[in-house]
Order: structure tokens, then C-alpha cells, then sequence
């Protein structure tokens, strides 16, 4: 065999052997930092998913109890900050209702309004904002019981993994850390695709208690 | 006075300006006065190659000393050819590694394209002639018993592959002008204490042959990327390896190696509790590892008419949980009779068994709080490096 021919073989099988090591998956991808979220939406409960079931493990100051969040659409009152769309969903025990909540979403904010009909804004709290990265902050003031207060929001992690209590995992999930001017601190973890799947709150005098854990959704 | 008595001056030394012009027409007027002029030459031109190690009487000494003085420095020219060509590849090769110069011990590449050109008749064969089949008159006649020369230390001359057809590329450079007869005739009765070659096809393939150095060593350093990597993807001067391989055959090499390198992985989990949820922390770094590696290597020798040797390996070994697998190309070049420099061009898969991150979260305990990770699902990388260094052949 002639050189040339000889070198033009080993080229051959090592050009056989290089496809072959790319065909295993020769690296794994980058860890690159999670793309800026642009819709927030993709974060928060699917609030336009009619009868959709979020069941939750909560903790108040008088003990723990199981609480459903279910789905009721767009509010036929909306008339909400800005842009955004005004829905509702129902709190409630099985066997009890509890209260109805509000929420007003767009692209790029969300807010959980509380018991209050979209017409009144007084009490909003802004869960999330765009453009959705880590140390995003962004304040807003809301009501309390007695006075008004301003709340700092800060993105503390993006793109966490997250296994829950009860064995269920996401992939893609939000951690923001809201602290009050009075020192007051709420935690709360959104789930791509899910919504809040977990929160936690030096103050359980709320509708979410002082915890409240993600179960399971029901159809 | 014939033609063959003048061309015999003519490479004494003994013609005039004038007859040596005439003779000159003559030859190239003349087949047969070319082929006897081109006979002469092959003979001084090998006789010039070994007039160190001839082993002959005194007269044919004293006769080859004469022949030796006088021969026309045509052999310059080829040796030349091939310093002129590998001159850009050294200085290439130096300038992207950097520290040629250094394991040379040589100053630049100027001096090594010298040092090379001197080591080219290095390793030429060494002719010895049997005194009792050879005599001053078959030396200096057109028929001369070319059969009886018996080249009985080529085979010692000879290091690698590399350095046959080296030596049979320099006498390939003069078959255009050389009859082809005696140059085969030559090599085919060849006696070769270990290598027995009988033809030139036989001496150029040289595969097949046990090499007399059946052990290689190697130690080289490296530069290159890693893909994915954390903030530094190039890593200068990142490895280095120890070698010792063994000849299979003259072409084919197996081998170890003992191997540092720098590969990325996973740090440790860092663990802590952020409003009250277990966090999992992990970044990829950069980390010093030994490993072990088995290698295969196929060697082609005098490759684009140079003396330089195309190595192509595949490797694959351990590194502290987890393993590599590579394959590389490049070339040696010859730095002396058991020395060459080494370049190669390896393109490796390097995977870590450390626990991905969905095992990580798996194992963690979410039974009273859940658990968040954050790091790179990073545990095979590819990086590509040049490694550069030196080899020695025993």
C-alpha cells in the first residue's frame, strides 16, 4: 500500500472514530446562566385553566390543613393595573369555602390582589416582574392591616432544581425573596409551567400561612 | 584513454577544466557514457557515505580516502532538500509549542535545521566490504561486482522505520540520474543481521520487521480547551505524560501511560438552608488529576519524502472516577539516532462518574422541607490539546 493511500486509511478511521465519539454525546451542554424570562406567565398558576386544582399542604399559627386553589377564569370585573387581565380562583377546604383571590397577570408582571375584586388595587403584592434573572429587584407598596408598607423583591436563584416533600421534582424553578420594611420576609418558589409551588413567611397571618407546599394538581 | 578512464579522472580530479568540459558533452551525448558516468557516482557517493566504518585493506582505504577527498559534493543537495522542507514545519511547530527550543536544547530553529542536516548521513548504512571479494580493480571497473558489497551494518544503523526510508528516499533522490540496477542489486543482496530485507519494496514497506529498538519512552507536556469549562476554557500547559510503549512491530506501538492532567468536573455540594429550604450547591472547577492510560499507535514513516513520522494512536484510561477516551495525530521527528521530538493533536472525551444532579436530588432527604440544586449537569467534557515533548527509542 502506498503512503499516500496508507495516510488517506488512518484519516479514514480516525475521521470514523472522532464521528463515533461525537455520536455518544462527546460533551455534556454548558452550564450557562438561565435565559431572562419574558413572560412571566410561564411562572404563575394557569389562572385562564378552568376548574384546574392546585392542592396544598399549609401551615398557619393554629396548625396545617390541606387547602385547594381552583382555577375560575378570567374576572368579569377586570379592569386591573395596566395591561394586565384580572382572574380568579376560589380558596377553599374540602367541604368549605373559604374565600375568593384575585389575580392580575400580562406579560411581563403578576400580582396576587387578595380578596379584593380587580376594581381596587390597594392591596396588590407583585410576585414577579420582567425580565426574570438572578438579583432581579423590584419594589411595591401595598396595604397592611394598619399601615401601608413597601416590600423589596429580589430573584435569589434561577433555573433551580426542586424536590418537594412528597417525592415530586421540577426542573426549572424560581426562587424570590420578598422583604418588607419592617423586616418582615416571605419566600416564595414558581415553577415553570406550575405556578407557586412552595412558600415560606416569618408572617402566617396571611392566606398562604407560614408555609404552603405544593401536592398535587387535580383536574 | 576510454571514456570510463577519463570519467575515473574525472572524480580523481585528475581532468583539466577543458576535459572536463569535453567529457561533460560527451555523457550527456551518450547513453552508455551516462550510465557509466552515473555508476561512478552512485559508488562514490556511498563510498563518501561510509568512509567512516569501511572495513577494508589498506589500499582500498587509502583508495576510498582519495575517492572520498575529490567526490563532488552532489549528496548535499538532497540532504538539504529535506531540512529545507521541514525548517517551516519545525519552526511552526516550535512557535505554537513554545518550549521547542527548550527540549531540544537547541537555541532555534535555524540550528536545529542544521543539526538535522548533519544527523541525515548519521544514519545512512555503513557499507563494509568484504576484503577477499572486492579489490581495487572491481572498485574502479564498469562491472564492478556490486553483489559482492555487503552492506553488513545497515541493520544496525538502522533506529525506526523512520531511518530506512530515509535512507532509501536519499537513494531514491539519485535513481534520475542513477541507473536503477545497481541500486537494487545493491539493496537486494543486502545482509541485514537482524531485518533481513531482500528488495527495495521489502526495505521501503518495513512494517512487517521487528525493529532492533523494541521500546519507545515519551514525556510530553500539553496545551489546550476544554469544552465545557468553567471562566478559563484554555489551559496552558495542562498536562503532562510519561510514556513507555513497546514495538509490536516496527510501525505498530502499545503502550502506558502515567498521565496529569487538568479536567473539569462538578465541584463538591456545598449545603445550606435558605428560608428553610436545603440548598445544593455546585460549580464546575478545574481540578488536577493522575490518571493511567493504554495506548496504540500506528507509526508512518517518511512521510511526504521527509523523514518525519506520522504517528496516529488511540487511547482510552482511568482517571480518579471516571475515564478518558482519545484519539490523536502527529508526527516525530527525528533529532538523532534514538531521539526525535513529538507533536500530536489529541481529541479527547473525558467523563466523571460524579452523581449527576437528578441522582444528587434523588438521594437528598425532602421529608421534612424540600430541596433545591443549583450547578452545571456537566460530567463529560471534550477537549482537544497539542502535546509537544520528547521521545527516545532503546
Amino acid at each position: 500500500m502506498g503512503s499516500g493511500k496508507k495516510i488517506l486509511s488512518v484519516l479514514f478511521v480516525l475521521t470514523g472514530v472522532s464521528a463515533t465519539l461525537a455520536s455518544c454525546s462527546v460533551a455534556d451542554a454548558p452550564p450557562n446562566s438561565p435565559a431572562p424570562v419574558k413572560n412571566v406567565a410561564d411562572y404563575y398558576y394557569p389562572l385562564s385553566d378552568v376548574g384546574m386544582q392546585y392542592a396544598y399542604l399549609r401551615t398557619t399559627n393554629i396548625g396545617s390543613d390541606t387547602v385547594r386553589l381552583k382555577m375560575q377564569g378570567n374576572d368579569a370585573m377586570s379592569s386591573a393595573i395596566g395591561n394586565t387581565q384580572c382572574f380568579a380562583a376560589d380558596l377553599y377546604k374540602i367541604g368549605a369555602f373559604q374565600s375568593d383571590l384575585f389575580f392580575a397577570v400580562n406579560d411581563s408582571e403578576a400580582y396576587t390582589l387578595g380578596t379584593i375584586s380587580c376594581g381596587t388595587l390597594g392591596g396588590y403584592w407583585l410576585d414577579l416582574k420582567t425580565p426574570l434573572t438572578e438579583h432581579l429587584q423590584w419594589t411595591f407598596t401595598t396595604n397592611g392591616s394598619y399601615a401601608s408598607i413597601t416590600v423589596t423583591a429580589t430573584v435569589i436563584h434561577r433555573g433551580l432544581k426542586m424536590k418537594m416533600p412528597s417525592g415530586m421534582t421540577f426542573d426549572d424553578v424560581t426562587e424570590v425573596l420578598y422583604v418588607t420594611n419592617n423586616a418582615d420576609t416571605t419566600t416564595k418558589w414558581f415553577a415553570r409551567g406550575v405556578g407557586m409551588v412552595y412558600s415560606t413567611s416569618n408572617q402566617s397571618d396571611n392566606y398562604f400561612g407560614s408555609q404552603m407546599k405544593f401536592i398535587s394538581e387535580i383536574k | 584513454m576510454t571514456i570510463e578512464d577519463r570519467i575515473i579522472a574525472y572524480f580523481d580530479g585528475g581532468l583539466s577544466s577543458a576535459e572536463r568540459i569535453e567529457l561533460m558533452r560527451e555523457i550527456r551525448g551518450s547513453s552508455e557514457a551516462e550510465k557509466i558516468f552515473n555508476e561512478h557516482r552512485l559508488l562514490r557517493h556511498l563510498a563518501e557515505r561510509s568512509s567512516s566504518s569501511i572495513h577494508a585493506p589498506d589500499y582500498f582505504a587509502d583508495r576510498l580516502d582519495a575517492i572520498v577527498a575529490s567526490a563532488p559534493q552532489t549528496n548535499t543537495v538532497s540532504t538539504w532538500s529535506y531540512s529545507r522542507r521541514l525548517v517551516p514545519i519545525i519552526l511552526l511547530l516550535l512557535l505554537g509549542a513554545g518550549i521547542g527550543s527548550a527540549l531540544l536544547n537547541n537555541g532555534n530553529a535555524g540550528r536545529q535545521a542544521t543539526s538535522l542536516r548533519r544527523n541525515v548521513p548519521s544514519v545512512a548504512p555503513k557499507i563494509a566490504l568484504e576484503q577477499e571479494q572486492v579489490s581495487s580493480s572491481d572498485l574502479i571497473h564498469p562491472t564492478i561486482n556490486y553483489k559482492a558489497i555487503k552492506l553488513t551494518n545497515l541493520a544496525n544503523s538502522f533506529v525506526t522505520a523512520s531511518d530506512k526510508l530515509q535512507t532509501i528516499n536519499q537513494a531514491q533522490d539519485e535513481l534520475p540520474i542513477i541507473v536503477r540496477t545497481p541500486v537494487n542489486d545493491i539493496l537486494e543482496n543486502v545482509t541485514m543481521s537482524r531485518e533481513n530485507v531482500h528488495s527495495l519494496a521489502e526495505l521501503r514497506s518495513g512494517t512487517d520487521a521487528m525493529p532492533a529498538n523494541r521500546f519507545e519512552a515519551g514525556l510530553q507536556t500539553s496545551s489546550g480547551f476544554t469544552y465545557p469549562a468553567d471562566a478559563q476554557s484554555i489551559k496552558p500547559f495542562a498536562g503532562q505524560r510519561l510514556s513507555v510503549g513497546y514495538y509490536l512491530t516496527s510501525s505498530d506501538v502499545v503502550g502506558v501511560r502515567l498521565t496529569s492532567g487538568l479536567y473539569q468536573v462538578p465541584g463538591s455540594p456545598v449545603i445550606s438552608i435558605e428560608s428553610g429550604v436545603t440548598f445544593i450547591q455546585q460549580s464546575l472547577e478545574t481540578r488536577r488529576a493522575w490518571g493511567g492510560e493504554l495506548y496504540g499507535s500506528h507509526h508512518i514513516a517518511g512521510i511526504l519524502g521527509t523523514p518525519l513520522t506520522a504517528v496516529v494512536t488511540v487511547s482510552g484510561g482511568m482517571i480518579p472516577n471516571g475515564y478518558t477516551l482519545a484519539a490523536e495525530a502527529g508526527v516525530r521527528i527525528p533529532t538523532g539516532n534514538n531521539f526525535a521530538f513529538s507533536v500530536d493533536f489529541a481529541l479527547a472525551r473525558i467523563h466523571s462518574n460524579i452523581s449527576r444532579p437528578s441522582a444528587i436530588l434523588a438521594n437528598a432527604d425532602a421529608s421534612s422541607a424540600p430541596v433545591t440544586y443549583s450547578g452545571p449537569d456537566v460530567r463529560t467534557t471534550f477537549n482537544g490539546s497539542l502535546h509537544y515533548g520528547i521521545q527516545y527509542i532503546f
